[in-house]
């Protein structure tokens, strides 16, 4: 058998990540055949859009005055198509789905953190629409946030419970839209593992923030109670020693490092974004505890200046994060303080050393 | 890079479901399907699948815990063993790419 070559015409196994670099980079005739192909995968996808009504899609502007949210919860029974049927909209009596209920009530822990400590209104600052689906698919074993709304799986079951069981897991998912709306950071490599960080230190401040629990008292788990009893697993992650979440023969073993030293290069997981994501977690949990009282005040206070600093860019490493989280600690609380001090000194003990 | 990859020389094809909240090394572990000994029907089958699913690959999978597809390609270049991957958002996924992920061995 011939080996295939390059068709001139329509490049039938290209990705179109790989099209667009043959489009860019290549010489003719290839470079022009490949933008001829990207222009028709891109009105396929066109079509394909519009036929999901993403076409139509504007987004809503906020229609609720600061301080209050503006939750919008919903059922995908079981199918894909977003956002699905209505059960529940904001200040509507719960429904008796423990699953559209827990969303609603989580959307409004998080929307309560970030206005009641930050003055956010929304993931937007503008009253954007807490859109949440609960019963995405048919044993779907994932949470995510998709550019507009979040989602929750069922899980399976038997390894996985329901998504919207831990709180700071809904938190984590709206983060990821607060992230966007600010820094916007890249979903891969370093960025990508602070884009993921970010969403657990806010994720995990929601659940603080709703039991009321200091820095001391808290276990600093994302994802307790996902986990069934089947696997050998307390939670995804662990922020104050990330890598001891699970150990289990199904799951795997917990690979998040916690210092610079054991960081990952790997192509899997974006490059290892909820990965690498422990040495900032760890971070974070380090100067919190220092600190001491509701980590959501100072550390918190913290963190989310930096996220809303315009210095802060879609590219950002750990090293540009870190020296941001300093100055704005600095900015806060005064050269030399306790806070800034002790910013340093987290990061110096996760290997990121700010000078 | 005028080549495709020669498909037809393709030895191991490992698919792994990737993304997510979390990344948990024992369930997002590539699943071979060695081609090697693969009957020509079954392969052209599994190649057809492959094209469909690379149409809809993109390099921006994973945002905001979004699943995708890893799709790895082994394949023998003269005396060389060289690979390449795409990425298929798990939305964009064809079902027969999500069924040969299903038949891959764990």
């Amino acid at each position: 058998m011939q080996p295939v070559r390059l068709p001139l015409d329509i490049p039938s196994l290209l990705p179109p990540y790989l099209l667009d670099r043959l489009a860019r980079r290549a010489q003719e005739p290839v470079s022009s055949r490949a933008r001829n192909t990207l222009r028709l995968d891109e009105t396929l996808r066109t079509v394909r859009a519009s036929a999901r009504g993403d076409g139509l899609f504007t987004r809503q502007p906020g229609t609720s005055e600061p301080g209050r949210s503006d939750r919008s919860i919903h059922t995908a029974r079981q199918g894909t198509e977003l956002p699905g049927l209505q059960v529940r909209a904001e200040g509507q009596p719960p429904t008796g789905d423990v699953a559209a209920d827990e969303a609603y009530e989580y959307l409004g822990a998080t929307y309560a953190l970030f206005w009641n400590v930050y003055g956010r209104h929304s993931i937007d600052d503008r009253g954007m629409p807490l859109i949440g689906t609960v019963h995405y698919g048919q044993h779907y074993e994932n949470a995510f946030w998709d550019g507009r709304q979040m989602v929750f799986g069922d899980g399976d079951g038997e390894i996985f419970n329901r998504f919207t069981i831990a709180v700071d897991i809904v938190g984590h998912e709206l983060c990821h839209g607060v992230i966007e709306h600010e820094a916007a950071l890249v979903y891969r490599g370093q960025p990508g593992a602070l884009n993921e960080s970010i969403s657990d230190v806010f994720g995990v401040l929601v659940r603080q923030h709703l039991l009321g629990q200091s820095a001391e008292q808290a276990d600093w788990l994302i994802g307790a109670g996902l986990f069934t009893d089947v696997v050998q697993a307390r939670a995804l992650r662990s922020m104050s020693a990330p890598g001891t979440a699970y150990d289990d023969a199904l799951l795997g073993r917990d690979p998040q490092p916690a210092h610079m030293r054991d960081f990952m290069d790997t192509h899997e997981d974006n490059g290892g974004v909820h990965i690498n994501s422990g040495i900032p977690n760890k971070a974070f949990h380090l100067l919190a505890t220092r600190l001491g009282g509701p980590a959501w005040d100072k550390a918190g206070r913290i963190w989310y200046d930096t996220l809303c600093d315009t210095r802060l860019t879609a590219q950002a490493d750990f090293l540009t994060f870190a020296t941001l989280t300093a100055d704005n600690a600095l900015r806060r609380y005064g050269s030399g303080s306790l806070e800034h001090q002790t910013v340093m000194a987290a990061w110096q003990d996760v290997g990121v050393p700010v000078t | 890079m005028n080549d495709l990859p020669p498909l037809q020389r393709t030895t191991i094809l490992r698919i792994s479901l990737q993304g997510g909240v979390a990344f948990l090394p024992g369930l997002a572990r590539p699943r071979p399907i060695d081609l090697a000994d693969c009957p020509e029907a079954e392969r052209d089958e599994i190649l057809h699948v492959l094209e469909a699913s690379a149409r809809q690959a993109s390099e921006d999978c994973g945002r905001g815990d979004q699943r995708y597809f890893l799709v790895e390609l082994v394949y023998q270049d003269g005396t060389a063993e060289k690979s390449t991957s795409f990425q298929v958002p798990e939305n964009e996924a064809p079902e027969p790419l999500v069924g040969l992920w299903k038949k891959g061995a764990r």
